[in-house]
């Protein structure tokens, strides 16, 4: 009877009944109970459809460049200031690929607007991906043509860290150094950035991420030490950063 | 008012601190903290030892008190204050001190601030070095008289405060830039609840939309604010709100964005909560034709001598870090052995398109007559990094 009284009570059914729908839940998830999945394909997400993928976000295959392809007008993304704390505005996006059950996410891509010709209407961005070479939660595998324009510095170990300017190669779009140092530790740790301050701090590249911040960066181990001349190669369609000795080639 | 000299505020703390050690009770607590930290994200190892080294000291006397922390050789915070009812005076270090007491909270201090505050019942003066700000609060019987210098400009603001019976009924009257005669730097604010706050309605108006209160939790944006809440207190405790805001000359398409109704409750360790911000965005049936959402349950237990906690949400964002549809799975789990304790916890997240792992696991050894040592794994802050980190912590605690 007490039992029974204790069962009756309106507590005691709440409870078991939130303890059935979420062990449910818990097991099974709303996303997968739902099949709550984005269809199979390469797509740009952002502000302008709130990070969710739709028909018209599709990037396509261009065999040209041997990768997909994606024209964004440049107003599409939001640019806020930056952590910087300077007047300086950024925007980003991400790709994502998924084929197949396998699914890859870029980190966020950003884009430095100040480097951007925002006065015409018309300006646009275009993305470029190989899923490929795509890392997921990395920036490796995709880039866009605002990080072809304007200037890229790099600094690392090498040279203490002071900024460099990388010459641009126009004929296969990559930005490069070549430093003659004199290495007494094989390990080279290195970082670009878009600005001799290292603002905006969005577009610090490790090789890995975009806002790759304090204590982030690229690690190079030299096969060999004392005279040497390094290498550094930075291809922004598809945000590819290496180095190696010059001697390698 | 001038801007209070730091070098002055120097010689005072520094002066205060001789006479005290040498002339009345002084007392005085040493601490350590060796931290050695590995790194396995990056591509070598990176590797970094650090130490820190406070000495918490306080002295009271009948008209003064006085307590400090120094990390290594310098100051890291301290606060003296003399007292001569009905007067007072407070010298502050790196202290998080002067919030104002008006309803809107003109003036809100939540990180730790160098400066002076002088009280003389019912006066108070709040001046800070380290921020462009000092003001003057007149407490009355029934609200608070305020005025303030904000870099160049002046702020103005008077509350009031009355029950009447089971009601309370409060109102605010906020004029930033007093100095500019701009009638568009006003803010209202009228409340009227029950006197236990088990329900109410708070209505915020302003002329600007564009204007925003510079140390103010209350956020502007919009000619109109609306906060309404009803609580059912109970086994079952029942927490529904309505949040919205609008402006003057878009009044039905912002109460369609801009509308959040939720309603939370609780009872013994279970938790439930339902929230939907806007109505505009809902397409179909399909969750992810429901815009902005949050459904969210946690349990928390103690089992086996394990304390513990599930929890899981189902939304739009689905995460801090994640801004499309998803849910996220959590769980943590700690105990205790003796002078060794251990937990863990785990946070899985299911986006439209990512998933993304967390987890975090921490070994306490307490043992020690005067020392702690922790070691853990990964990254603790679940909420602004949604990936295992794999970086390892070794820390010793010390003190004496």
């Amino acid at each position: 009877m007490k039992f029974k009284n204790r069962f009756a009570n309106k507590s005691s059914k709440f409870l078991i009944i939130f303890f059935v729908v979420f062990i449910f839940v818990t097991l099974t998830g709303c996303m997968k109970l739902l099949n709550l999945q984005v269809p199979d394909g390469v797509y740009v997400v952002g502000d302008w459809n709130e990070w969710m993928p739709t028909n018209n976000d599709r990037m396509n295959y261009d065999s040209q460049v041997d990768a997909y392809t994606f024209t964004l007008p440049s107003a599409s993304i939001t640019y806020a200031k930056t952590s910087s704390g300077d007047d300086l505005f950024v925007g980003s996006y991400k790709v994502l690929y998924k084929e197949s059950g396998v699914t890859k996410v870029s980190s966020n891509i950003y884009v430095w607007k100040d480097n951007l010709d925002t006065s015409e209407s018309s300006q646009t961005i275009t993305i470029y991906a190989t899923p490929t070479v795509m890392v997921d939660g990395k920036a490796k595998g995709v880039g866009d043509s605002e990080k072809c324009t304007g200037d890229w510095y790099i600094a690392g170990t090498f040279n203490d860290w002071a900024l460099e300017t990388m010459m641009y190669d126009a004929t296969n779009n990559i930005y490069y150094l070549e430093k003659s140092v004199t290495l007494t530790d094989p390990t080279v740790q290195y970082k670009m950035a878009r600005k001799t301050d290292w603002k905006p701090y969005e577009l610090q590249f490790d090789g890995q991420t975009y806002n790759a911040g304090y204590g982030v960066q690229a690690t190079f181990v030299s096969p060999k030490i004392d005279a040497v001349t390094l290498v550094f190669q930075y291809d922004p369609k598809f945000s590819v950063l290496t180095c190696k000795l010059k001697e390698e080639e | 008012m001038k801007r209070v000299n730091r070098d002055f505020l120097k010689f005072i703390l520094l002066s205060v601190l001789i006479c005290s050690a040498s002339l009345f009770s002084f007392s005085t607590n040493y601490s350590a903290k060796f931290t050695y930290s590995t790194d396995f994200s990056q591509q070598q190892p990176n590797t970094s030892l650090s130490t820190e080294f406070y000495i918490n000291g306080s002295s009271f006397g009948s008209n003064y008190d006085l307590s400090f922390a120094l990390t290594g050789t310098s100051i890291n915070s301290s606060k003296l204050a003399f007292k001569f009812d009905p007067f007072g005076l407070v010298v502050y270090k790196n202290q998080i001190y002067g919030t104002s007491g008006d309803q809107i909270v003109l003036y809100r201090i939540s990180d730790g601030q160098n400066g002076v505050s002088i009280h003389y019942t019912p006066l108070s003066v709040y001046m800070f070095n380290s921020i462009d700000l000092m003001y003057a609060q007149y407490s009355l019987s029934n609200g608070n008289v305020l005025i303030g210098k904000r870099g160049s400009n002046f702020d103005g603001a008077i509350d009031l405060s009355n029950t009447f019976g089971n009601f309370r009924l409060a109102t605010e009257f906020v004029w930033q830039n007093v100095n500019k005669f701009d009638f568009t730097d006003t803010v209202y604010l009228f409340l009227l609840s029950d006197v236990n706050s088990n329900w109410g309605i708070r209505y915020v108006l302003t002329p600007s939309v564009t204007n925003s209160l510079a140390f103010s939790p209350q956020t502007l944006g919009n000619n109109d604010i609306i906060n309404a809440w009803y609580k059912i207190p109970g086994k079952v405790s029942v927490n529904s709100y309505v949040n919205t805001k609008f402006n003057f000359d878009n009044v039905g398409d912002n109460l369609y964005d801009n509308t959040e109704v939720g309603v939370d409750l609780n009872y013994s360790n279970v938790s439930l909560s339902l929230k939907k911000t806007g109505l505009s965005d809902v397409s179909g049936i399909m969750p992810d034709e429901w815009g902005k959402f949050a459904i969210g349950t946690s349990y928390s237990f103690t089992m086996l001598g394990f304390n513990g906690k599930f929890a899981y949400s189902f939304g739009k964002p689905a995460h801090n870090t994640i801004a499309t549809l998803g849910e996220v799975f959590y769980v943590e789990l700690g105990k205790s052995f003796g002078n060794t304790s251990v937990f863990g916890k785990y946070q899985k997240i299911i986006g439209y398109y990512e998933e993304r792992d967390a987890l975090y696991g921490e070994i306490k050894l307490a043992g020690f007559n005067n020392g702690q040592v922790t070691l853990s794994l990964g990254n603790t802050d679940f909420y602004n990094v949604n990936t295992f980190k794999p970086i390892l912590n070794i820390e010793f605690n010390l003190w004496w």
